[in-house]
């Protein structure tokens, strides 16, 4: 709902004012009056939508309906409010259904077993993707928007909150701003505990506790890893609320006065989670240079499908940046252990209960996205691995505890993990018949065409009406891509047995030094880029010499395939890591700053950014800085902060670097409260980005696809030649695959 | 520029007020990391030490700056900064009874700092009193002895004919305005620290055909920042005196917090005669030693040094054996002795000019006789010239 407030509001449907104020005259009329025209009405629209999908018609005719379908789609797309969506919906429905009842009746009529086994996996991929497309839009057609309650209660009677930072192997640096940040939150002293859980045991985080006066906990072995160490703590702690924050994710001085408020209103209440925020760009950002302008993808779960969670009471809880009431926690034997994926078993397990969890979509805390690709990809992989092994040994459908409307929202959500297989089936269909000749389809070209497109061109425009803030169109099937192949293997094991796979931490933090392109990481795309190529190339040659029987299919497969190859060079271009000079990032913000220098002279100017170890200042049009000039910092507020000591670095034309020195503990945590911990940095740019426009959104795809293939082909031949002059000069039995991954 | 409060910005942005929203800020106590106010505790200690026999003598220091800016992790760095500091604050002492057993680190830094400022007193060539003006600045060594009340007083009877007569108020207690004037208002010279800053345009009409200008109010930042350029340039009174383009007709006297400090230093290096305000108790008789040390090792050349005792009581055995002590001391240094009048006071309270509305009151008579002997000290090959009734 920040999201929806950031932007202006399209029209809400006049129909839809008028179907409300019918409403409103029909809630008022005796109840059996109603409950007549509720069940009468529901059955002709059951007969309308039989009669609809199962119609068989013609070519033209369908053609005629799908254009009619459509256009009304386009008119109702300018108009906002549920009605609106909901209407979409059922036209996006209505054509897919169609789609899928033909294609099931008409078209699996295959002539040899080659065209069978293509045809049923197609045919299977395309299932899957239509249930997961119909779930989706349970989940997200009706987001909740919750709002925060605010605190009515006097101070005294808010309850304890510890606060867990579980670690294992980050670094003090990054850890050092979280549980600054977690002291400065704003709750009374005596009812706010920090404790840090160390499981790498380390000296210096010890210390360091020590030294701010916040609880350090350890336990003596690292059994089931982070959810081990948050039970462990829990035996040792007795706040009536628990909060958790990743080591790197930093909370706002707000979060909890924004986040408790649900807790008293809704005793039963077990979990309330927040966004996930990321001040850094992910490899994806990074690599492809959309930070900021592309929504991530993490923008579309925590903006939307959450929300939508929300409104069916499963919101699942996302390991971090959450509050949870420690006696509904330890009902359910708290956060579970029985698969790597621990914080989706723990909700699941306290819905069940028939506990209540919640969602608010501010983000109070911010955190660093996974550095790298590779480091992306094993993170990617757990979770996939922690779905599936939930989905075999606690399924959503089976079991008792939970409504209708949870076990929806908790299957998609376990069930979008099982996209590698049809994603990797529609990355090679057309390949089927260019290569190979098999005939997977068994209609006519134009017919498919008839009734493929309006399933498509519908989905793609729903989604994008329900999506378009938080993710843009087409870089679903870019994501997916990425991660198809890596995950199919571990979600296939963890299905079959789920006892298998172990946690494999994601480490964060670091610096990458130099551009490299990760080969070895890339191969799976390469490959599939090859053949892609390989099938456009004999697809053309086809076409150009080959009689005119099949061009129409040959058209339609040669698209497809194009389509294909778009998408995966997009993969191909996210494993070129590009190098980053600065390992802090930097949070873009504006504040009032008076700088002292050492003369005694001093001026107001305002911050472009800030990160952990100094600002970048706009200065005003006389001054300038020079190189290691010593200069003091203070913040402009009520009442004016500290002076924190900094060195300047550099100065360009109106912009200047500053580097903090070394100051005491308590300068460092007053300078984390006015920066970091400022309760509105996060959600002002939260939901901000472009609106989705398709046509765009695939020229951008295709663009960075382009420029991949290009870059590909460079780095080829670059990495070849080193390749060669290596192979040249020393004939080593040294593996030379090895040599290739790093350049 | 203002900051912006980021709390009321979030909740604005989900369409609630902040109004229940409880600031609770951290507190530090259990910071240990060794590195907080070491420095603090040195230079606060540094101002003390001036002056060490005076027991009783309060050393003001205004509001007792948090020298954060000297906070830094090692002490190398502190003392980059404190040396930047041209005329020092505290004055080099000869003989120095060292009082506190100070921790070794601290005692080691300060006479590093004492004798690089002897070195750089004795380097640089003094302060020149610029402006052509008659500057007199009123000092003391303790407080509450009447410093703004015998300024206000000299302002209104020290009239030159064809001169001005202008107060500077260099006591961020901000009192001689209310001395001079019944209203209050304007800018002050903590508003007007820039070198460019038109300190005669500001100057407020006072009674008697004074003129004032008053301290101002101003904040913390503000202070601080005047501070720091008192320190840095020692020549910075003398500047503004001389842009303020006065004659040898003209008279400034100037009003300092008490005590041996930034603002008084400044008032020292800036005038020609400095009176000494005193009055007839142990506390001001047991600081005479260091006062007079003090005003020696800042002596420019030709400046005058006298004292004025005041509130003296006539009917207490004990004010008269005193007063009788300092003349002793003094001698002729001592060039007047005020009465004990409460009518001066009580002028303060109702905003009224003493000299006008009871002339004939003996702390009024006195500081008129003051004012002869003051004039006679500036002038003293003038004849003794009217003065303002």
């Amino acid at each position: 709902m920040t999201a929806q407030l950031n932007v202006r509001p399209a029209q809400t449907w006049r129909l839809q004012g008028l179907l409300e104020t019918f409403h409103a005259r029909f809630s008022r009329w005796p109840k059996r009056c109603r409950q007549g025209l509720k069940i009468s009405a529901g059955l002709m629209a059951a007969l309308l939508l039989l009669g609809i999908l199962t119609a068989p018609l013609d070519l033209y005719s369908q053609a005629a309906f799908a254009a009619v379908c459509f256009t009304v789609s386009l008119i109702i797309r300018k108009h906002a409010g549920r009605l609106a969506i909901l209407t979409l919906i059922t036209l996006s429905l209505i054509a897919s259904l169609r789609y899928m009842y033909w294609r099931l009746t008409d078209t699996l009529d295959f002539d040899s077993w080659l065209d069978a086994v293509f045809g049923y996996g197609l045919v299977l991929a395309e299932l899957y993707a239509l249930l997961v497309l119909v779930f989706g839009y349970v989940q997200t057609a009706w987001p909740l928007h919750r709002k925060p309650q605010i605190l009515q209660q006097a101070p005294d009677q808010w309850p304890t909150v510890d606060i867990f930072i579980p670690t294992y192997n980050e670094a003090l640096s990054i850890v050092k701003l979280v549980v600054l940040a977690s002291q400065s939150i704003d709750w009374p002293e005596a009812k706010l505990r920090v404790h840090v859980l160390d499981d790498g045991r380390r000296e210096e985080f010890r210390v360091f506790c020590e030294q701010i006066g916040v609880n350090y906990i350890t336990r003596d072995n690292n059994q089931h890893a982070k959810a081990g160490n948050l039970n462990e703590a829990l035996k040792v702690t007795d706040g009536e609320f628990i909060a958790i924050f990743d080591a790197d994710h930093v909370p706002t001085r707000s979060f909890l006065q924004v986040s408790m408020g649900w807790f008293f209103k809704d005793p039963n209440l077990a979990l309330l989670q927040t966004p996930h925020f990321f001040y850094s760009p992910d490899p994806f950002e990074k690599n492809l240079d959309t930070f900021r302008s592309v929504p991530n993808e993490g923008e579309l779960f925590y903006g939307l499908v959450q929300d939508g969670n929300d409104l069916w009471n499963a919101t699942f809880f996302c390991g971090s940046c959450a509050v949870m009431r420690r006696t509904h926690l330890l009902e359910v034997g708290g956060i579970a252990t029985e698969t790597v994926t621990e914080d989706a078993h723990t909700a699941l397990k306290l819905n069940r209960r028939g506990f209540n969890t919640a969602y608010l979509a501010i983000p109070q805390a911010a955190g660093l996205a996974t550095e790298n690709l590779s480091r992306h990809i094993s993170q990617r992989i757990r979770w996939a691995r922690g779905m599936a092994q939930i989905f075999r040994t606690d399924n959503p459908l089976l079991g008792k505890g939970l409504n209708l409307g949870q076990r929806i929202c908790y299957l998609n959500a376990m069930m979008h993990f099982f996209y590698s297989l049809p994603r990797l089936v529609f990355l090679t269909a057309p390949l089927a018949y260019l290569i190979f000749g098999a005939q997977i389809f068994h209609a006519s070209a134009l017919m498919v065409t008839v009734y493929v497109l309006p399933h498509i061109f519908h989905s793609s425009l729903t989604n994008s009406s329900i999506q378009g803030r938080f993710r843009h169109s087409f870089w679903n099937e870019v994501y997916e891509s990425v991660l198809a192949w890596y995950i199919m293997r571990p979600v296939l094991f963890a299905l079959i047995n789920p006892s298998l796979g172990t946690f494999n931490v994601t480490d964060k933090g670091g610096t990458t030094e130099k551009e490299y392109f990760d080969w070895k990481l890339a191969r799976p795309y390469i490959v599939l880029l090859t053949l892609n190529m390989l099938g456009l190339a004999i697809g053309s040659v086809k076409l150009i010499g080959g009689d005119g029987a099949e061009v129409a299919t040959l058209m339609i497969n040669l698209v497809w395939t194009l389509y294909n190859i778009i998408i995966v060079s997009t993969a191909v271009a996210v494993a070129s890591e590009s190098s980053q000079i600065r390992s802090e990032p930097r949070v873009p913000a504006d504040l009032p700053v008076r700088v002292h220098r050492q003369d005694g002279t001093w001026f107001d100017c305002t911050t472009q950014n800030f990160s952990q170890k100094g600002v970048g200042l706009n200065l005003p049009d006389d001054t300038r800085l020079c190189p290691d000039e010593s200069l003091q910092l203070s913040i402009l507020c009520t009442p004016p902060s500290s002076l924190f000591p900094a060195t300047a670095m550099f100065n360009h034309g109106n912009v200047a670097g500053v580097q903090f020195d070394a100051m005491p503990l308590r300068l460092q945590s007053e300078l984390v409260r006015l920066t970091f911990s400022r309760a509105d940095t996060w959600a002002s740019s939260w939901g901000n980005g472009r609106l989705d426009a398709p046509m765009s959104a695939l020229r951008e795809v295709s663009r960075i696809g382009l420029r991949a293939i290009l870059g590909l082909f460079m780095a080829t031949l670059k990495d070849g030649q080193a390749l060669l002059r290596k192979r040249s000069n020393t004939p080593s039995p040294i593996d030379s695959t090895a040599e290739m991954h790093r350049s | 520029m203002k900051y912006v409060d980021d709390v009321t910005k979030l909740f604005e942005s989900f369409g609630e007020t902040a109004g229940s929203y409880q600031e609770i800020q951290p507190s530090y106590k259990n910071f240990k990391d060794g590195l907080t106010p070491l420095a603090t505790s040195m230079i606060e200690q540094d101002f003390t030490e001036a002056l060490p026999q005076a027991t009783t003598a309060v050393f003001l220091l205004d509001a007792p700056t948090p020298p954060l800016l000297l906070i830094g992790p090692h002490m190398e760095r502190a003392t980059n900064i404190v040396t930047s500091l041209p005329s020092p604050v505290t004055a080099p002492l000869p003989n120095e009874a060292t009082t506190a057993s100070t921790p070794g680190d601290n005692q080691r830094l300060s006479e590093l700092l004492r004798e690089l400022n002897q070195i750089r007193r004795d380097g640089l060539p003094m302060p020149r009193k610029q402006t052509k003006a008659k500057v007199i600045a009123i000092v003391s060594a303790n407080g509450g002895v009447g410093k703004s009340t015998v300024a206000a007083g000299l302002a209104k009877a020290l009239g030159h004919p064809g001169g001005r007569t202008i107060a500077i108020d260099l006591d961020p207690q901000n009192a001689l305005a209310s001395h001079l004037s019944a209203i209050k208002q304007g800018p002050g010279l903590i508003q007007l620290k820039q070198p460019d800053a038109d300190w005669s345009a500001h100057c407020l009409p006072g009674y008697c055909d004074s003129e004032y200008l008053p301290f101002g109010a101003g904040s913390a930042n503000d202070r601080r920042s005047l501070k720091l350029q008192m320190f840095e340039d020692s020549d910075w009174l003398n500047q503004h005196l001389v842009s303020m383009n006065l004659s040898e007709n003209d008279t400034v006297i100037l009003d300092t917090p008490s005590g041996a400090n930034v603002y008084s230093q400044q008032a020292l290096d800036a005038a020609d005669l400095v009176l000494v305000i005193t009055v007839a108790d142990a506390a001001s008789y047991l600081a005479l030693d260091t006062m007079a040390q003090w005003l020696e090792t800042s002596r420019r050349r030709a400046q005058q040094h006298r004292y004025v005792l005041n509130q003296q009581e006539g009917s207490r055995s004990f004010s008269r054996d005193m007063s009788l002590l300092f003349q002793r001391r003094l001698g002729s240094d001592l060039i007047s002795t005020i009465r004990l009048d409460h009518q001066l006071n009580e002028s303060l309270a109702y905003n009224r000019d003493p000299l006008q509305f009871s002339p004939d009151c003996i702390g009024c008579q006195d500081i008129f006789s003051l004012a002869r002997m003051v004039r006679a000290l500036l002038a003293p090959d003038l004849a003794d010239g009217q003065l303002a009734p």
